[in-house]
């Protein structure tokens, strides 16, 4: 029963990201004559988007674990030890040599859209598998929200240090 | 990498979220509403005493009431020796067909005290030892409507009901108990068992006055019938 809940948690917070890259890409490609500057501002931070929502299942991994950060209740923490390890992996796009590949984050997060495509395969034809999928399907909806919600939060405050910083600059001037 | 080629990728992943949505939302928990347990009634119709086969079994039936002593205190119960059925009409799968009238003697109750019983029992109920079928004397219940349960196999029954020179309606519950059958060819003999429990509020709808029971009165009758 962990294992699924630790399922739930990681599609809850990895799976809705490939549906926001593509999107942000296929809208980027289509809106090219317009202003192409912000296009790519989107497709550029999106790796730090995904980086933020990593930061966030790192947050909610150590509320698990916590009070006692010991190593025995990290180990007991860890139900599905490499998907969380590789969930984990997703600040390392804070770094930004690896941020300039937007494309890397989508296949980072393809393993946990997989999660969801393994129970459509294994779950469709049981009453109980159909309940299985609708869990799947609301932690599906919930991080194609947090995964936007990221990007938004992404682009506003860069967004808005890109605005002081040419402002501070136009005084210094 | 041609495979992330967004025309190819989109569709895709908007494909595959369509189909997890779709079955996510198929509303087969609506196949989880009960309308309750299913239950099955044979077709037993008896009809007493239009069908002279039938006999009521006094000997082996009774009515027993209870209620708490002094109001709230352990059960005190009694019985009526005096008892019969006037008609008994039951049609086991089809309610409406279901009648009966039923009558006890008051001044037969019987708790065991013979001084309670033929003393303070028969004033509180306006009777007296010698009074035979004499209208205060005569408790009745006539059913007026009979239902199927749909709890279990038992019937609800809507009756009047006359005690105390009152009449009121009533609700009670029916269960027919089963049959028992001996003997074979001619010598075949059936035996039908039916109860019937209802509740009554002897001192605020019929004007009973007593401090040592409480209002609420519960009625259990247990019938046979021989064939």
């Amino acid at each position: 029963m962990t294992d699924y809940i630790n399922q739930l948690q990681l599609i809850a917070f990895f799976s809705g990201y490939p549906l926001i890259y593509i999107l942000v890409n296929f809208l980027a490609i289509t809106c090219r004559k317009e202003n192409t500057l912000v296009q790519r501002r989107w497709i550029r931070l999106l790796p730090v988007a995904y980086a933020l929502v990593g930061t966030l299942f790192i947050g909610l991994l150590l509320k698990n674990i916590s009070p006692e950060l010991s190593l025995k209740n990290i180990s007991a923490g860890f139900h599905s030890p490499y998907l969380e390890v590789w969930g984990i992996m997703a600040i390392l796009f804070w770094v930004p040599a690896l941020g300039k590949k937007p494309v890397f984050s989508l296949l980072h997060s393809l393993p946990f859209f997989l999660l969801l495509i393994k129970d459509f395969i294994l779950q469709a034809n049981s009453i109980s598998g159909r309940s299985v999928i609708e869990n799947d399907m609301k932690m599906y909806s919930l991080s194609i929200l947090l995964n936007t919600v990221s990007l938004v939060v992404v682009f506003g405050l860069s967004y808005g240090l890109n605005h002081f910083h040419a402002r501070r600059n136009h005084t210094a001037n | 990498m041609k495979f992330l080629n967004n025309k190819i990728l989109l569709p895709l992943v908007i494909l595959i979220s369509g189909y997890g949505y779709m079955i996510s939302c198929t509303h087969e928990n609506d196949l989880l509403i009960s309308t309750g347990p299913k239950i099955e009634r044979g077709t037993l119709v008896l009809n007493f005493p239009s069908d002279g086969s039938i006999s009521f079994d006094k000997t082996h039936g009774n009515v027993n009431w209870e209620t708490p002593y002094l109001g709230e205190l352990s059960v005190l119960t009694g019985r009526f020796n005096n008892f019969g059925m006037t008609t008994f009409n039951f049609d086991e799968d089809n309610p409406a067909n279901t009648k009966f009238e039923a009558w006890v003697w008051v001044n037969s109750v019987n708790t065991s005290e013979p001084g309670r019983d033929g003393g303070c029992l028969q004033t509180t109920f306006g009777t007296t030892k010698d009074m035979t079928t004499d209208a205060a004397n005569v408790a009745t219940i006539k059913s007026k409507s009979v239902e199927k349960s749909t709890a279990d196999k038992g019937y609800i029954v809507k009756f009047d009901f006359t005690f105390h020179g009152v009449t009121k309606e009533l609700t009670g519950k029916l269960m027919y108990d089963g049959m028992q059958a001996s003997g074979d060819g001619a010598t075949l003999k059936k035996a039908y068992g039916f109860s019937f429990d209802f509740q009554f509020l002897a001192k605020t709808d019929f004007g009973i006055i007593s401090n040592n029971i409480a209002d609420n009165i519960t009625v259990k009758c247990n019938a046979i019938f021989r064939q």
